[in-house]
């Protein structure tokens, strides 16, 4: 079923390009990449400034 | 480079303990932020636009600018264009980079050497980590202590590892396709 929709069907497959040689799946991945350990210095500095 | 920027970051802590964090961790990705966003946005030159030598002044330049006008102080603004500037110094060593436009991408590409590029930002994330470290009054091993280290040696290694194992892909499919040159050159028949 999911085939009726290609958009979806793309973006599962990790294969949807956001733009010419970005796809979704890479762009998710540089995304996380950079924010996840950026997210948790921030949060633990946090915690640490408060002890 | 990857999470050697981050280290940088929390290094310049030390430096300025009333600089803020989070513009100091910014500015230190910059380059891959505005690289990221070009890339969304279909600019086939993104990595000029962001990483060349004058790409990197302007957005320094402007980052400056903006830590002025947020804090106040002149001595965390150089800080803070600094931090972004070294973006640049720490990608030549492990990546290669088009410092101008027109130019040729130079740098020591230590990604082909997933296990050195490990070893050279691990290393930096300990000495980041601790000259950070020192500006806080909590105990080291206390839980969030540890959780930047471990979290930015984890993602490290997780880099790492992706590039050794494509690197080795990429070693086999080459070996494999020229064995299959040389089968396919040996069962032609001669004269044709």
């Amino acid at each position: 079923m999911i085939h009726r929709f290609p958009f979806l069907d793309a973006m599962l497959q990790g294969s949807l390009q956001l733009s010419d040689g970005l796809s979704l799946r890479h762009f998710v991945a540089v995304l996380c990449a950079l924010s996840l350990p950026v997210a948790v210095i921030l949060s633990a500095d946090r915690k640490l400034r408060r002890h | 480079m990857y999470v050697g920027h981050l280290a940088v970051a929390l290094s310049a802590v030390r430096l300025k303990r009333d600089a803020p964090l989070w513009m100091l961790l910014l500015a230190a990705q910059g380059p891959d932020w505005i690289q990221l966003g070009l890339e969304v946005l279909g600019s086939d030159r993104a990595q000029l636009y962001s990483h060349s030598m004058p790409a990197v002044f302007v957005a320094a330049l402007a980052f400056a600018l903006a830590c002025l006008w947020q804090t106040g102080s002149s001595r965390t603004a150089v800080l803070i264009a600094a931090v972004y500037a070294s973006h640049l110094v720490l990608d030549l060593v492990t990546g290669t980079k088009p410092l101008w436009p027109g130019g040729h991408a130079i740098g020591a590409n230590l990604y082909n050497r997933p296990a050195l590029d490990f070893v050279l930002e691990a290393s930096l994330v300990v000495i980041g980590w601790l000259l950070y470290h020192g500006t806080v009054r909590a105990r080291r091993w206390t839980r969030p202590a540890f959780a930047i280290l471990a979290t930015l040696i984890a993602c490290q290694a997780m880099l790492d590892v992706g590039q050794g194992l494509r690197l080795i892909r990429n070693e086999r499919n080459a070996r494999l396709k020229a064995q299959e040159e040389a089968e396919q050159a040996h069962t032609q028949p001669k004269g044709m």
